[in-house]
């Protein structure tokens, strides 16, 4: 009986004792389970942490990117509008039409159609206005007027269009070539999406300061940069027939060949102007300068003489023969002429050298008969004389000059003088006779205050008029069709 | 057999508790001791320091909250702006400088000089920007042109210059030449003419930019990793 009661007691105690050990390993158990998930989500923070310490790290970076955006956002809002603002955008090319000579004669809105995207339903970030105008214009009216349009502050674009050039008939008549043009523009207007309330940035206006470079560097890469139209340069419209008629009052006088053998000559002589105007830029020295000027000056004025010499002869009328010389001859000529002009406000102006050939020509222009061309010659370098003028050795050629003006301008307005001669009386004994404008003048009387009758002959009566003593021979009175002959003393 | 002792209770010889009894009390006493123990040391010791260095991560991640929202604040303004800027983006890679492209065609035709290159003139243009991506066409620029030549090899020198110059950049190669000769007008010089099209397709945005321009680049690189993607 006592056994037993010993073993149960003994096993209660063991029971027991295996129970307090269970009891404890499952405490055991759980405590770890929970120090586990501790320690799970301890290191999920010390995750987050990290990452969080990681996009922080870049919150610098961010805000001035944020800034910079927020700064060049006002002149991406200039470009693509939140507005449609259809008035605005027709008055825009309204102006931009008259300001460009490209005559709008009608317009219209084209409907907006769906445009396909890549990726099917992805709708568009911004809304289309389309307008189709129709107009009449040459090739550099459309370029002026499409330069503009494409440089406009607000974001227009050219889309479809169509050019039917000119008849030749119109412009055979002499009618400036028109061709009739069919554009598209585009306009956009901004599907705004903006929820976002702007973040408040500590000491915004400092930290923009000190982004002003990145900000303004971003401003110009906004949109593409415009191209620089330079309007027609010398160049011929490639939409007007350049063919030139064989008979006719347009008729050529040379050749085709004859024609662009001269402009190829002239052509060779602005190279050979534009070379030595290069080797004064670069001119090391004064000495070396004013000697590549005075080469210079020749080459330029023998130039413009050729020039001045086809274009008066309007031999050239093949049209791309007259487009080169006006843009490889003739536009150069002046841009040279320009800086040496220029660079006279430094200078002596022209050197003795050039001021003899410039006497020379307006000699040979006045033994021709060229009074304009003569005068013209002297336009060149009439600005520079009073430079030239300083210096004593360039003095009498000056004078000399100023002379031939002088003379030349009395000549041309003696021809504007109506005189009708009706014929002269010759005595033995007596003073000739001339009766001019119904009224008879002897040698020696005053016809008007600056004109009076020098000699009488029996071909020619010679008239004194500012100085200066003009023949005229009387078989050319009568006829009426007067031709100077100037003869000086 | 049962033995019962019948001496009084003070000479009675003690039971003894046996050996191996002692030893499992002892053993359980000093399994329950260690784990008590244990349970102590992981209660107290393990499980507060790992309590106590979470409370402080949390404090940590607690402070950290407000500047990652003020970061994402950030980041949802700078996509808000970014997403007019694609959008302007968009619309100026798809547009096309009209003005240029005429202008450089102009300069092209008066470089053929008086006539012993070239000497071109067009009755029309035409430019459609119809955009079929699926047939790869981005739209066509045609122009009916005229060679005033006897030769018809001027037609070919001036195609090839249109095919040299910048003014191709953006359009596919020309067709190769192809004309007739129109009937001779012997009121005009020069009497003999040739027509000829002058017919080029558009490049998409993309093949129009400059091989080195950053965004050709990176529409390239997201272009091959779509590819990647996909396959």
């Amino acid at each position: 009986m006592e056994t037993n009661n010993e073993t149960k007691r003994w096993t209660v105690l063991i029971g027991v004792s295996v129970a307090v050990a269970l009891g404890l390993g499952t405490l055991i158990y759980f405590q770890h389970e929970k120090i586990e998930e501790e320690r799970d989500l301890a290191a999920r923070i010390r995750g987050e942490i990290t990452s969080a310490r990681q996009l922080i790290k870049k919150t610098p970076d961010l805000v001035k990117e944020v800034i910079i955006k927020r700064e060049t956002d006002s002149v991406i809002k200039t470009v693509l509008a939140d507005q449609e603002d259809i008035n605005n955008f027709v008055r825009t090319i309204t102006d931009l039409s008259e300001e460009s000579d490209f005559t709008i004669s009608r317009f219209r809105e084209v409907p907006s159609t769906k445009k396909s995207s890549r990726r099917g339903k992805k709708k568009e970030a911004f809304g289309r206005v389309r307008y189709t105008f129709e107009a009449e214009a040459d090739i550099f009216q459309f370029l002026a007027f499409i330069a503009k349009v494409e440089s406009y502050p607000r974001l227009m674009s050219v889309a479809d269009f169509k050019l039917t050039s000119a008849r030749r008939q119109s412009y055979d008549s002499g009618v400036e070539p028109r061709h009739r043009i069919t554009l598209d523009i585009e306009t956009y207007a901004y599907n705004s999406v903006e929820t976002q309330r702007p973040v408040r940035i500590d000491n915004y206006e400092r930290k923009r300061d000190l982004l002003v470079s990145e900000i303004t560097k971003r401003t110009a890469e906004i949109v593409d940069p415009p191209y620089p139209y330079r309007g027609q340069q010398g160049r011929r419209d490639p939409w007007v027939d350049p063919r030139v008629p064989v008979s006719g009052p347009d008729a050529p006088t040379l050749t085709i060949e004859e024609q662009i053998a001269i402009v190829d000559d002239l052509v060779a002589q602005a190279e050979d102007v534009e070379t030595r105007w290069s080797q004064v830029e670069k001119a090391d020295n004064l000495i070396a300068q004013m000697r590549a000027r005075s080469e210079c000056e020749e080459s330029l004025m023998q130039l413009e003489e050729q020039v001045r010499k086809v274009e008066s002869a309007a031999e050239i009328t093949f049209v791309p023969a007259a487009k080169r010389m006006e843009s490889q001859v003739i536009f150069v000529a002046r841009d040279v002429r320009a800086q040496l002009e220029k660079q006279s406000g430094r200078s002596q102006g022209p050197t003795v050298a050039a001021l003899e050939l410039v006497r020379e020509t307006m000699d040979r222009h006045i033994a021709d008969g060229l009074f304009e061309a003569a005068l013209e010659t002297f336009a060149d370098i009439e600005l520079r004389l009073p430079q030239a003028e300083r210096e004593p050795s360039k003095q009498p050629i000056v004078a000399e000059l100023y002379e031939r003006k002088a003379k030349l301008e009395a000549v041309l307005e003696f021809d504007k003088i109506e005189l009708e001669i009706s014929g002269v009386a010759l005595y033995e004994d007596r003073r000739p006779v001339a009766l001019i404008n119904g009224t008879a003048y002897q040698e020696g009387e005053l016809i008007d205050t600056d004109l009076m009758v020098q000699s009488i002959t029996i071909d020619q009566i010679e008239f004194a008029f500012r100085g200066v003593r003009i023949g005229r021979q009387l078989d050319e009175f009568m006829t009426r069709s007067p031709r100077n002959q100037e003869s000086r003393r | 057999m049962i033995l019962i002792s019948l001496l009084p209770e003070q000479h009675q010889q003690k039971s003894k508790a046996p050996f191996k009894h002692l030893a499992a009390v002892s053993l359980a006493v000093t399994v329950n001791a260690l784990l008590l123990a244990w349970w102590g040391w992981t209660a107290f010791g393990v499980a507060a320091e790992v309590r106590s260095e979470l409370q402080i991560l949390e404090d940590q991640n607690e402070s950290l909250k407000a500047r990652v929202a003020y970061h994402r604040d950030l980041e949802r303004e700078s996509a808000m702006l970014a997403s007019r800027e694609a959008a302007l983006e968009e619309i100026t890679l798809a547009r096309i400088p009209w003005t240029q492209k005429v202008d450089e065609l102009v300069n092209l035709i008066n470089r053929g000089g008086n006539g012993e290159k070239y000497l071109i003139w067009f009755q029309d243009l035409k430019v459609i920007q119809k955009v079929d991506e699926r047939r790869g066409s981005y739209g066509e620029f045609e122009a009916a042109g005229f060679s005033g030549s006897d030769q018809f090899d001027h037609v070919a020198n001036f195609l090839d210059d249109v095919e040299r110059d910048d003014f191709s950049k953006i359009f596919t190669k020309p067709a190769p030449p192809e004309g007739k000769q129109e009937a001779r007008d012997e009121e005009l010089m020069p009497s003999e003419v040739w027509s000829f099209n002058l017919a080029l397709g558009i490049k998409s945005p993309n093949d129009r930019l400059d091989p080195d321009d950053p965004r050709r680049k990176a529409k390239d690189n997201s272009k091959k990793k779509r590819k990647k993607g996909g396959a």
